[in-house]
């Protein structure tokens, strides 16, 4: 019971979405708009679960068969609170831009719900099977997702993309799965980590390593990193607005909690010591070519929601930065852990991207859906209320002061540059002048709407209750953020220390073989095994590789 | 009714001003004419009232307040770290003469300005700048930290500019107004620094009590060093000179008679333009410490003092007369306070308040009477059409000439007395030095009364020389004001008589001053005092003679042939020495020309054409390339997917 109990935030998601699927039956056509609240409902009692169970000391699961799959800890808690807010903030933006453009059906908030639970499940996860089946669930309600306006070959077509791309980037995470089963026989993360350790020799350095390549080609396609990046613009433009922002809000969030956890538990390998192969390295190549094409590409468009996407691409970029300079401090166990302002950073993003895309969910009536830049012209002196919410989200994108968007960027910039002040800082500056390069597309959103006067037929705003409280708290949010954010960056900084799992944790796992958890002397190194010591290898440092110290 | 307290009759006078600046402001279009100078004149009366029942409740209190002084707290301003700024009110014997001189006064300008402007299309707008320039000048006065003061220094400066400037559709005054501005910007700059030295390298305070306290302390920073004061002094000091109109910075002020002329009575001559000898008054105990900064200020002040009256004899505009006569009297005040007689400078600063502001609404009245014509030359005669006019203008003439026993005779001999004896009692001074102040004193004060006679007589003596203007006297809410402040300038003077025992003035200031001028006024006898005033009379009548004889009397056609014999010097004096020349050479052309390559070159072609824009046309070229790869063809992405895959496989295995 205690088991089902922990697991419950979980149990409410797919819940909602089955209610939500029952009542949709029993919905009358054109009222939908309800279920919008139940599934917000849903989420709220979710998020307070997660809250109460999961925020303090790793949970404790009786049966082996939860115990070996998941681990309910501050970070699956984080994550799953970022995503639980921006799916619930995507399905009031949904009630009634939905119905406004011809998409009635109630099963949207269904598959948000499953969109949801799949998530978290996927953040949760420890067992490579728990974790490809998170993030399929997660994926293929997506896909239906993105389809959803089936009057639209934009939105068909966005769903086909993701699809059959997302079906490749799949077939990648299994294939790379496959190979780390194949190297040491294990499912659990632990345990691989552990095996890898205690068996140097028994795993074949290159299956380890090309299954490593293969687990971040496949993660660099969620998160959308250049160049597995393709996809993003089409289907971002093509999808229902609303569905854009929770893809780009939370699944960017979950896929970079599970790329964080999966290369940092797993990079410690001594398969990746003593070769010219490191993880580090290739974490940095994404980061610097997503920064870089992201905002160049940024520059050149004129479709709002094709520059969100580019700009989401960018902050792929500044967010591989981040998982790629571990933190410096060692937490007891000697493991170098994430980023402190990773997660803290992806909350802020999901915030004003959320409410970014929201803007323009509430926007275009019945159909329209032509969001280019000249359409928004004038947005702020016809509409003040969504031209002030959107200038709050993008300039909270582009990470001005005083919004979230500048502390998520300036603590991850501080952290980065904290983690190796010498080797570290042309990357920040690379980052930082990729930002200067950003406000100009951002600055244009913020033109057209403010300074310019529209061309044609002005893009008329919906009324929508439900969006404007979404929107309401995105600004809120976005403001809280920028200027209080010393809560959430101790949250931030729980989760981003639960993010690498090692082996103390693994040894509260009940059945499992008791692990020696004895503090080693600091930053010495990790203690799997008693009497098996461990080097620590810094993770992001050129001068460790191929070092054992 | 029991009467409000000092702290509450201290808001009211500061805020009264503002309150009708901002309903003359902003709701004009809602208020009829009458009701604008209800408010407009109401405001600074109201603060007059409160002001005086203040300083009545204030006086027999002020024994046993400590400093003689009332603090009245209105809010903590800025609180960062170390430096904490309160908004407060401080009232003590200097700021309230100051606030008296300003609403006392200021509602006269009021009242006169109702006559005035009355048939101006922007009445309201003048009348809510009007009372924001008071409210500012009382932030100034009343402000009891330096930042504070400085608000109002910069308020005053603002209100200025937009009063000067009032008629803009007229580009010559406009350009006025900028001028001013520009000019009393630079002084503001060198202010603004002393007030940074005086938080981050002597003590962190700005707070002027406090900081008089530490300058006690002969422990402390102040008295050990010296080089950091004098710098501090003298930055305050080229705040002073620009505010005052000192050399090398008064070029502004006679430009600034492009305003209406009340607007010259009240800012530039009686209230705003006196701000830099009240500051340094307020802070006479920084002074003292830097005996070279106030052996600068009184060079400055005496030279400033004679430069100005010289040009003052040759020019024709009735205001631009009266303008020289106002920087050169201004002189006489910073000469006052550069020597540590800062309760002469101060009483100085208070009668010429009077004549000055007397003597401006007299010219605004001819003006007006002369329906707009300036030049004296085509004046005259006007004694009989405009009786009042001419007998307040003829007693604050004499005032201002340092005819015995009216208010002006005093305050200047008290100056000249001081200058006299300062190398007593200062270790730097040498005797020559204070013999020169006083001789340019001396100098200027007879050129003084010979340009005011010259004034006089051309504009009221004789016979009416031009014959187009139908003058006539003007209305009683003008003559009204020129009465009352002729009033105060014959008797001002009588407050600060040269007998120790019958100088109500010295003893009322004595809390502020006392301590700074005990330490420098030790000698000087009163004998010397009072043959002084002989001497001084002496040279006001002979002033007054001269003018008489030239412009009146037997030797009219003697300027003419001045002027034709010494060619180069009466073009030298109209054309103000070439200042103005001067500092467009080598001051405004060589900026400009520089501005102008900053401009064309740096900005435009480094940084925009170059650092900029370059940038940003390579940056969208390799976008456009890069967006030529999306072309929303799946197989394509598919195909990407996998030679990214293959790509990092060949590069990291």
């Amino acid at each position: 019971m205690s088991d089902l109990l922990s697991i419950s935030p979980l149990l409410v998601t797919a819940f909602t979405g089955m209610l939500v699927m029952a009542l949709d039956l029993l919905a009358g056509q054109g009222r939908k708009a309800f279920l919008s609240w139940v599934t917000v409902a849903g989420f709220a009692v979710a998020g307070i679960l997660a809250y109460v169970l999961w925020s303090g000391d790793p949970v404790v699961l009786q049966r082996p068969f939860l115990a070996n799959v998941m681990l309910l800890d501050a970070h699956g808690w984080f994550f799953s609170e970022v995503v639980l807010l921006a799916g619930a903030l995507a399905a009031l933006l949904a009630a009634d831009h939905m119905p406004e453009q011809g998409i009635d059906g109630g099963e949207t908030y269904a598959l948000l719900s499953f969109s949801v639970t799949g998530a978290i499940l996927l953040m949760v996860a420890t067992d490579l099977v728990t974790l490809f089946l998170g993030l399929e669930i997660m994926s293929l309600a997506l896909y239906v997702m993105a389809a959803g306006k089936r009057s639209s070959p934009f939105s068909a077509e966005a769903g086909i993309k993701y699809f059959l791309l997302g079906g490749v980037a799949s077939a990648f995470l299994l294939m790379g799965m496959a190979f780390l089963y194949g190297a040491t026989g294990k499912l659990n993360l632990v345990d691989i980590a552990r095996f890898l350790a205690n068996h140097p020799e028994g795993a074949d350095p290159l299956l380890v390593q090309g299954a490593m390549i293969l687990l971040v080609v496949a993660m660099a396609f969620k998160v959308a990193a250049v160049p597995f990046h393709f996809w993003t613009p089409d289907v971002y433009e093509g999808a229902p607005t609303p569905v854009t922002a929770f893809m780009a809000g939370a699944v960017k969030a979950a896929a970079f909690a599970v790329l964080a956890r999966l290369v940092l538990t797993l990079a410690r390998a001594p398969a990746f010591q003593g070769t010219a192969f490191s993880p580090a390295d290739l974490l940095l190549g994404l980061a610097v070519v997503s920064m870089v094409v992201g905002n160049l590409l940024g520059i050149v468009q004129t479709n709002v929601k094709r520059i969100l996407a580019y700009s989401s691409i960018a902050h792929a970029g500044y967010l591989l930065l981040g998982v790629w300079a571990t933190q410096a401090s060692v937490s007891e166990t000697g493991v170098q852990t994430l980023n402190d302002s990773v997660p803290f950073y992806l909350l802020a993003y999901a915030v004003s991207t959320v409410g970014a895309f929201g803007v323009l969910a509430l926007l275009g009536r019945s159909g329209e859906e032509d969001m280019s830049l000249s359409r928004i012209a004038g947005l702020g002196r016809r509409h003040p209320v969504l031209g002030v919410a959107l200038l709050v989200a993008v300039l909270s994108l582009a990470g001005l002061p005083p919004l979230g968007g500048f502390m998520a960027k300036f603590n991850l910039f501080r952290q980065v540059l904290a983690a190796d002040p010498a080797g570290n800082l042309p990357w920040v500056i690379l980052a930082v002048v990729m930002s200067v390069v950003g406000l100009y597309y951002y600055l244009r959103i913020v033109l057209y709407a403010f300074f310019r006067e529209p061309e044609g037929q002005p893009v008329v705003a919906i009324s929508s209750a439900a969006g404007s409280v979404a929107l309401a708290v995105t600004v809120a949010l976005a403001l809280f953020l920028g200027i209080a954010p010393a809560k959430f960056l101790d949250a931030s900084r729980m989760a981003s220390q639960a993010t690498v799992l090692t082996g103390s944790i693994a040894a509260s796992r009940a059945g499992a073989a008791p692990v020696q958890t004895a503090t080693p002397p600091a930053a010495a190194g990790i203690q799997l095994k008693p009497g098996v010591q461990i080097p620590v290898r810094t993770f992001n440092s050129k001068e460790g590789r191929g070092n054992l110290h | 009714m029991s009467m409000p307290s000092i702290e509450t009759l201290l808001v009211v006078v500061v805020l009264a001003p503002l309150v009708g600046a901002v309903l003359n402001g902003l709701f004009s279009r809602f208020l009829k004419h009458s009701t604008v100078s209800l408010l407009g004149v109401g405001a600074p009366v109201v603060a007059f009232a409160a002001a005086l029942l203040a300083v009545i409740q204030w006086l027999p209190l002020r024994a046993s307040l400590p400093d003689a002084s009332v603090t009245v707290m209105l809010f903590k301003w800025i609180e960062a770290g170390p430096i904490v700024i309160d908004a407060s009110l401080y009232l003590d014997p200097l700021s309230a003469v100051m606030i008296l001189v300003v609403t006392g006064i200021g509602s006269l300008i009021h009242l006169y300005s109702v006559g005035y402007m009355h048939d101006d299309s922007s009445y309201a707008r003048y009348f809510s700048h009007l009372n924001l320039f008071t409210f500012s000048m009382l932030l100034l006065v009343l402000g009891r930290s330096l930042l504070l003061l400085f608000v109002g220094w910069e308020g005053v400066g603002l209100c200025s500019y937009l009063l000067i400037g009032f008629w803009f559709t007229d580009m010559d005054k406009a350009i006025a107004g900028k001028k001013a501005f520009i000019v009393n910007r630079i002084g503001d700059f060198g202010f603004l620094l002393a007030l940074f030295f005086l938080l981050f390298h002597l003590n962190g305070t700005l707070d002027v009590p406090s900081l008089r306290q530490a300058v006690a302390d002969p422990t402390s920073v102040f008295n050990t060093d010296t080089a950091m004061v004098t710098l501090v002094t003298l930055l305050l000091f080229v705040g002073a000179t620009g505010k005052s109109a000192q050399i090398p910075l008064y070029v502004w002020l006679p430009d600034a008679m492009a305003g209406p002329t009340p607007v010259s009575a009240l800012i530039h001559a009686a209230t705003m333009v006196t701000a830099g000898v009240y500051m340094i008054a307020r802070l006479n105990f920084l002074f003292v410490l830097a005996p070279v900064s106030m052996a600068v200020i009184a060079s400055v002040g005496a030279v400033t003092a004679i430069f100005a009256a010289s040009i003052g004899l040759v020019q024709n505009d009735i205001k631009k007369v009266l303008a020289y006569s106002t920087v050169s009297q201004l002189g006489y005040m910073i000469l006052g306070v550069g020597v540590g007689a800062f309760g002469a400078g101060v009483f100085h600063l208070m009668t010429h308040a009077f004549f000055k502001a007397c003597l401006f609404l007299g010219a605004g009245s001819v003006i007006h009477a002369m329906a707009g014509e300036q030049d004296i030359r085509k004046m005259g005669g006007l004694a009989k059409k405009m009786p009042f006019t001419r007998w307040t203008f003829l007693i604050s003439t004499m005032a201002i000439a340092g005819v015995p026993f009216l208010s002006g005779f005093f305050s200047k001999d008290e100056i000249l007395f001081k200058t006299l004896t300062y190398h007593h009692v200062s270790g730097v001074v040498p005797e020559w030095l204070s013999v020169v102040w006083f001789a340019l004193a001396l100098g200027a004060a007879l050129m003084t009364a010979m340009y005011m006679f010259r004034l006089y007589f051309l504009t009221f003596s004789g016979e009416q020389r031009d014959h187009h203007a139908h003058p006539h006297e003007s209305p009683a809410t003008m003559t009204i004001p020129l009465v009352v402040l002729a009033i105060g300038a014959a008797l001002a003077g009588y407050l600060g008589l040269p007998d120790p025992s019958l100088n109500v003035w010295e003893h009322l200031l004595a809390p502020v001053f006392g301590a700074a001028e005990e330490s420098i006024l030790a000698t000087g006898s009163h004998a010397l005092e009072l043959g002084l005033m002989g001497v001084s009379t002496v040279v006001a009548l002979t002033g007054i003679g001269l003018a008489w004889w030239l412009y009146r009397g037997a030797g009219q056609q003697v300027p003419a042939r001045i002027a034709a014999s010494m060619s180069g010097l009466h073009r030298l004096l109209s054309n103000k020495y070439y200042v103005d020349e001067i500092y467009d050479t080598l001051v405004i052309r060589p900026l400009k020309a520089y501005a102008h390559f900053l401009w064309k070159w740096i900005d435009v072609g480094l940084i925009d054409g170059i650092m900029v824009n370059g940038p940003a046309r390579l940056l969208s070229a390799v976008g456009g390339a890069g967006r030529r790869l999306a072309t929303g063809d799946v197989q394509g992405y598919a195909a990407a997917l996998v030679v990214g895959l293959a790509v990092i496989v060949f590069l990291f295995l």
